[in-house]
């Protein structure tokens, strides 16, 4: 079951993430799966759950990292102020938040948590100022 | 009064009805022996569930490893809900004491990164295996026991509290601007520290726990250094 789910989800990622080249698409690829996260039913859901194989997780989560980290060295080729960043820490930067913002997210039953913690780790990527629907200068809002 | 995060009204499409004013646990007035033997039993389950999971312990695992009798152990708990109840708010208690003197004292980012640096060593002690105490207990009951999930909502949201107190220190200090919203940076901070927990539980290795917070961090000494 959790394999399943894995897997589902890193095909579904590969495929995201493969149509992300600058920071606009980092913020459809943002707000896609956030509303994916946070629907109970969907398969990321539950792959945000510490369960299931550890191995198995393991290797979701590396994978997961480096696909983020590909997508994230390509909006950062194409940015400027960039040369800075470190693309595969800042995926698994990306992933922690997802994983820590989630739980977070279902302890208050409500979804800013998980919001704001995907917002700080995209945040040198993606500065509030970039980003129309968030006000706040940490590139940290709920929006 | 300042507003915590875990205070916060929580979105209607998620609201329970139900209050923090509802006793998490069914503490009684107790001997000084029958206080021992309570919290000889919450010390012991606590234990047993951070390693096993709340799921995976059993109450006669309790009985047996804390050497009490079955009719002991529910003279103080009527089920194991009430047990776990218990454990979050023992084990509450214990984070908050440590976190509230750590934090405390922090009023620079360099004591901020000395900060990380004592939870990561903490956690490099068991190699990440067990993750957060609290974050555990949450990924295990936030779905099934609405009364221990308002607990540690408040738990996290003092934690959060504790967080934003040194980002707040930092702008009237200078060293952060006035326009960043301190309570949002703690939560994220959180969200950075909790999800490092469990990519190190994840790998066995605490490796993704330092990359995660130290990013989160990176951030925001990177905001004191903005004009």
């Amino acid at each position: 079951m959790m394999k399943a789910s894995f897997e589902e989800v890193l095909a579904r990622e590969a495929a995201a993430l493969a149509g992300v080249s600058d920071a606009e698409g980092l913020n459809r690829w943002r707000i896609g799966v956030l509303r994916m996260v946070t629907d109970a039913d969907s398969p990321y859901a539950r792959v945000l759950q510490p369960m299931g194989d550890l191995q198995d997780r393991a290797r979701f989560v590396e994978s997961w990292s480096d696909l983020i980290a590909a997508a994230l060295a390509r909006v950062a080729g194409g940015a400027s102020n960039s040369k800075s960043i470190n693309v595969s820490q800042m995926g698994v930067s990306v992933v922690a938040a997802l994983y820590g913002g989630a739980v977070l997210s279902r302890v208050a039953r409500e979804p800013s948590p998980l919001r704001i913690s995907v917002g700080l780790a995209l945040a040198p990527l993606l500065p509030a100022d970039e980003d129309p629907s968030r006000s706040s200068r940490a590139g940290l809002s709920v929006q | 009064m300042k507003i915590r995060p875990g205070h916060r009204e929580p979105d209607s499409r998620y609201s329970s009805g139900v209050t923090t004013s509802v006793p998490v646990s069914d503490a009684k007035r107790l001997t000084a022996r029958g206080a021992k033997t309570r919290a000889k039993i919450i010390a012991v389950a606590a234990d047993l569930m951070y390693v096993k999971g709340v799921g995976m312990t059993t109450l006669d695992e309790v009985v047996a490893a804390s050497g009490v009798s079955k009719s002991q152990l529910y003279h103080h708990f009527s089920g194991k809900s009430m047990l776990v109840r218990a454990v979050i708010e023992a084990t509450g208690e214990r984070i908050m004491r440590r976190e509230r003197e750590a934090l405390s004292r922090v009023t620079t980012l360099a004591d901020l990164k000395r900060w990380r640096d004592v939870l990561v060593q903490n956690n490099a002690l068991r190699h990440g295996a067990y993750g957060c105490a609290l974050g555990s207990l949450a990924a295990d009951v936030a779905d099934h026991d609405d009364i221990a999930r308002l607990a540690l909502a408040d738990l996290f949201g003092e934690w959060q509290g504790l967080l934003a107190e040194v980002l707040q220190r930092f702008q009237h200090n200078g060293i952060l601007p006035d326009d960043v919203s301190t309570e949002q940076l703690a939560t994220g901070l959180m969200g950075a520290v909790q999800g490092g927990y469990l990519l190190a539980q994840t790998a066995h290795d605490v490796a993704p726990m330092a990359t995660s917070i130290t990013m989160a961090l990176d951030y925001i000494e990177g905001l004191s250094k903005q004009p």
